[in-house]
């Protein structure tokens, strides 16, 4: 993505018919993580800035938890050096914060629970390259912080893909955190958040 | 299209030519496999992909994305296009956001047995400022649909493909107005 200068509110069209239509890792351990960026929109910090969100522990739901990838021809399981759990919290922190919310260990407004249901990486060898497919799946319960009421849940999924030529524990790795944010950017920009991080009158009712 | 990843025959013509005195074949070799892959996939490809005829990929992934944008409420007015505007349409927008699809199809995801496949698009888009001609915006996405499934359900089910492909192409547009949103989010 290049992105090179705030584009203020404006009219935009969308033009569709410019362009023309157009192995196995030596290393069965991957650093997986969730590059940060710290800046916020004013309009989104004002929104959010008086509600208190506390992270529930990270549930750890996939089927298989000891990996996240098929076995390797050594044998070796594709793990994750650092636990999935920390990983997935740590982001969802990054992007609360970035989205003005104050993330507080306890007596929250409200409280999100989030569940890891899938992080996978698939590998597809070919004859003279190796796709990787990454595959990310959380849910994230929002609970009252005062009432304990549930509120929401959300879910969001996304895959990345990166073919290289050979094996590449980098390219597993790339297409494992390009999955990851993007169910994190799915999660920043769901005109549904603020909606259920936000104060119980801004919630509709059924 | 059909993505195939697939290691044959390629391995067993490199064993083969390495084995005669016509070493020089091995050039060939990469050649010849993705012929072969490619003649495989025809019936696949002819079966799968008969109800298509009809979709503009471009099309949809730009709808999907104007509507992610309007419901949005960051921009005024988004409107899809299927060519450049010209006139008052042209002078009335502040920027010009370029969407094209350089190939969609079905690609295998995983393997075992039977190996899975998954639609797929990889697209690209830009934004333009209207008045300087300068690209404020772009970037280039690989989408995938999370549903894996053999081939043969595919090849046997072609309205199922039909579905699959369009929700990749909408998915495609959601991705881009995500990434879109999330950049002008972050000051970017």
């Amino acid at each position: 993505m290049i992105a090179r200068r705030p584009v203020a509110p404006l009219i935009l069209w969308a033009i569709l018919a410019v362009l023309g239509a157009g192995g196995c890792s030596a290393s069965a351990v991957l650093d997986v993580g969730y590059p940060s960026a710290t800046a916020t929109t004013p309009s989104m910090r004002a929104r959010a800035q008086a509600r208190r969100v506390v992270i529930q522990p990270v549930a750890d739901q996939r089927m298989d938890r000891t990996r996240i990838g098929p076995a390797l021809k050594n044998g070796q399981a594709m793990v994750s050096r650092r636990p999935l759990t920390d990983i997935v919290r740590e982001a969802l922190a990054v992007e609360l914060t970035k989205a003005g919310y104050s993330v507080v260990a306890e007596r929250g407004d409200v409280e999100v629970t989030p569940e890891i249901e899938e992080f996978w990486i698939d590998v597809v060898n070919g004859y003279k390259t190796t796709l990787y497919v990454g595959r990310v799946a959380i849910a994230l319960a929002v609970v009252d912080g005062v009432s304990g009421n549930p509120v929401q849940i959300r879910r969001y999924v996304a895959t990345s893909r990166r073919e290289v030529d050979g094996a590449s524990p980098s390219a597993a790795r790339d297409a494992l955190e390009v999955a990851l944010a993007r169910v994190l950017h799915d999660l920043a920009t769901d005109p549904a958040i603020p909606v259920t991080l936000g104060p119980p009158s801004d919630r509709p009712t059924f | 299209m059909i993505v195939e990843n697939s290691t044959e025959p390629g391995r067993t013509l490199d064993e083969i030519v390495k084995w005669t005195p016509y070493f020089w074949l091995r050039y060939l070799v990469p050649l010849v496999h993705e012929g072969i892959n490619q003649l495989v996939a025809l019936d696949d490809r002819a079966v799968a992909g008969r109800d298509l005829d009809r979709v503009s990929p471009r099309s949809v992934v730009g709808e999907t994305l104007a509507r992610q944008l309007q419901a949005s409420g960051q921009f005024g007015v988004v409107q899809a296009l299927p060519r450049e505007p010209i006139g008052e349409d042209r002078r009335r927008a502040d920027a010009f956001m370029r969407v094209s699809v350089s190939r969609w199809g079905l690609m295998r995801v995983r393997e075992g047995d039977p190996p899975l496949v998954s639609a797929f698009t990889d697209v690209n888009a830009q934004m333009v400022m209207r008045d300087t001609g300068v690209v404020v915006w772009e970037i280039h996405e690989v989408v995938t649909h999370p549903d894996r499934l053999p081939l043969k359900t595919f090849t046997s089910q072609p309205e199922l493909a039909r579905t699959m492909l369009l929700e990749v192409l909408e998915r495609a547009g959601h991705r881009l107005g995500s990434e879109l949103l999330y950049a002008r989010r972050s000051g970017s």
